[in-house]
This record gives structure tokens, C-alpha cells and sequence, in this order.
């Protein structure tokens, strides 16, 4: 049985059974390569410079104005 | 059986209703086998609870998703183009030294604990209002002062000027002295100065008090970014306050009132706004002693 089916074809709650028997194109998996512990994967401290940093410091001023 | 956590579906309703077209290939939130082999969030815990979201990035507004990501207090790190803001770095944007650089989607990670899990609170993305109500919203937002404005945020203003380094009679009343030092404030900041205490004024007024409480905003410019972000939530989580994503809406006026409330207590005998009124300036040392009066509750000079 899957429980609480989400808008967009996801679903909350799946049993061991059913997590193994859906594809990797189904919405619910993450399929994305993924690295081991990911937190740990981390470098130097970036500044404003950085495009993407830039980017997501000007999303958030956007925000606020 | 694996239960996606609840906060991870409120975000993912949020994002659908701010871009209903986007690309979802690569969303997903239960690793595949590959995940399984490794220690990573898209598996489920002890309790059965996976605690990772991932976002395709196409069609989306992705700075503008990663930004409202780090100022939800349920997380605990994000992940995108090569980028990785960590709650253990204070959300400051590292290198992400991963194999996955992460360019074609935004991945969310969740603290492990049962507030952050089965939080309702939205992400705040723009483009109007997020369904549904709000944890945190009751915080006004403060109001724009200009001179001779006579309302009781002119009293916080003035208690804010002295952690901006302009101390001024805590009087409540926006006179000639407190239109000079929000202009003198101004100036030094790069914001226009016309005395006008708007948003800007009041984020960085916010920023030099939450740097003079120890918590690093980087510039103190009025411009809320991640830095800031992180240090009212680190202000905030100190204050065992209950952190929300309406924060960075409210964060300038819970800024100054932060700095109204804070553990230690003054007679008023020591407040501020009756011994500056003898004084026009404060040494540095004298800063490092303010504390908050018991009777205004604005923050006092702990005379020695």
C-alpha cells in the first residue's frame, strides 16, 4: 500500500518492497550520482566574487526589497 | 517502511506552486541502490525517515531556492553548483569538493531532529504569499522613521544607533541629534544619506548589532544576504528561540528586538537612556559592558 500520494506523483511512504521495485525514472527516487557523506566533501570558505554566491546573495536581497 | 520527513513534501508543494513547469527529472527523495552503498541523508535512518530532498534545476529560480532553503530552520545543509552551505559552517558558502558537482540540481538536507522533520513552515521563495500560515508572522515589520517622527521604534532606533556606533539620547523622540547620527550611519554604509530610517537602514542597523553581539554578518551594508541570515539564526538558536522561514522577512525588526531581551539584567541606575543623556559618546570599552535596563529594556552601560 502507498500511503499519502503527493501532488506531482511522488509519494510519502513506501514500503521496503516498493521502494526497490520502482525505476530510476520514477519521481520518487533520487537518482543523481551521489558522493559519500557529502557534508564532509567541503573546501574553502567562498566570497562574494564566486557567480554562484553573488547569485544567491542577490536572490536574497531581492527578496527583501 | 521509508517516510518521506513532512517538511521535505511542504517544500517541494512550495516550489510546485512558485514554478508548476519546471523540470522534474532529477527531483527525488529516496536514494536509489547507489545512495544505499553510501552514508547519505537520502536513506532512511533507524526510524525509517529520510531526511534529503533533491530539486531539478531547470525552470526554477535556483539562487532564489537556495537562498530560501538556508534561511529555513529546518535545515542543515545545501548543496549546488559546486557550492555547499553547512549549518556547521554557519551556512557560509564553501567549495563542494564532491564527485557530483551538483549543476543540475539543488539538494536539501534536513536537521535529524522531530521539530525540523515535521515542520509546516513554507520556504519563502516570492512571487506572492506561501500557502498556509506562517510560524513567526506576528512580527511586525519595523516602520519607516524620519525626523520628527515620535513613535515608541524611535526608542529602538536610538538603542540601535549606539551598536552602530552613533550613540544618541534614547529619548524616543527623532530630533535633530538622531537625524544626524542615522545620516552619519548612512554614510559610512553606502546607503543614501537622507536621514531616513527605511529597510535598509534598519537591516544594517540590525547587522552592527548582531556583529557587536558576536555573530558575523560579514559588511554591515543593509543588504540581508546568507551571512546575515545565518547569524540571526545562530542569534536566535542561542536565544533558544523558535527559528522560522518568515524570518528573513522579519529579521530587521526581530534584530533590534533581539537586542532588547537579552539574559542579564540592569537597575536603572545604569540605563543607557538616562546616563547618556550626560554623555554623547562611549568608549570601546564601554561598549563591551552594555547591557539591557530592567526598567526600558533598552540595552545600559554597566558603569563601573
Amino acid at each position: 500500500m502507498i500511503h499519502g500520494r503527493y501532488r506531482g506523483g511522488m509519494d510519502n511512504e513506501l514500503t521496503p518492497e516498493q521502494a526497490a521495485a520502482l525505476s530510476p525514472d520514477d519521481p520518487n527516487i533520487a537518482a543523481n550520482p551521489c558522493d559519500d557523506d557529502p557534508e564532509s566533501l567541503v573546501g574553502e570558505e567562498l566570497g562574494d566574487d564566486d557567480e554562484t554566491v553573488a547569485a544567491v546573495n542577490s536572490a536574497t536581497a531581492q527578496d527583501v526589497a | 517502511m521509508a517516510r518521506r520527513a513532512p517538511v521535505l513534501a511542504v517544500g517541494l508543494g512550495d516550489i510546485d506552486a512558485r514554478w508548476p513547469n519546471r523540470d522534474r527529472a532529477s527531483d527525488g527523495w529516496i536514494g536509489d541502490k547507489a545512495h544505499q552503498a553510501t552514508k547519505s541523508d537520502h536513506n532512511e535512518d533507524g526510524n525509517g525517515i529520510v531526511h534529503a530532498q533533491d530539486f531539478d534545476a531547470d525552470g526554477i529560480d535556483a539562487p532564489a531556492l537556495v537562498a530560501a532553503l538556508i534561511a529555513h530552520p529546518s535545515t542543515n545543509y545545501v548543496i549546488y553548483n559546486r557550492t555547499i552551505w553547512s549549518r556547521a559552517y554557519g551556512f557560509k558558502p564553501r567549495r563542494y569538493t564532491g564527485s557530483n558537482p551538483h549543476t543540475g540540481h539543488v539538494h536539501w538536507s534536513i536537521l535529524h531532529t522531530a521539530a525540523a522533520e515535521n515542520s509546516t513552515i513554507h520556504l519563502r521563495l516570492g512571487g506572492g504569499a506561501p500557502p498556509g500560515p506562517v510560524a513567526g508572522g506576528g512580527i511586525a515589520p519595523m516602520p519607516v522613521l524620519r525626523r520628527g517622527s515620535k513613535v515608541p521604534s524611535v526608542r529602538t532606533l536610538q538603542g540601535a544607533l549606539h551598536r552602530g556606533g552613533h550613540p544618541v539620547p534614547i529619548d524616543g523622540d527623532f530630533g535633530p541629534a538622531t537625524d544626524r547620527a542615522v545620516r552619519a550611519f548612512q554614510s559610512g554604509r553606502r546607503i543614501p544619506s537622507d536621514g531616513v530610517v527605511g529597510p535598509r537602514t534598519w537591516c544594517a542597523l540590525a547587522q552592527a548589532c548582531l556583529n557587536w553581539h558576536g555573530f558575523n554578518t560579514g559588511a554591515v551594508d543593509g543588504i540581508l544576504g546568507p551571512r546575515t541570515v545565518a547569524a540571526i539564526l545562530s542569534a536566535c538558536a542561542r536565544r533558544r528561540r523558535v527559528a522560522s522561514s518568515s524570518m528573513r522577512n522579519a529579521s530587521i525588526s526581530f534584530c533590534i528586538a533581539m537586542i532588547r531581551v537579552t539574559p542579564a539584567r540592569l537597575t536603572p541606575s545604569s540605563c543607557v537612556s538616562c546616563w547618556i543623556s550626560r554623555r554623547r559618546s562611549m568608549s570601546a570599552s564601554e561598549y563591551r559592558r552594555v547591557l539591557p535596563c530592567e526598567r526600558c529594556g533598552l540595552m545600559s552601560i554597566l558603569r563601573s
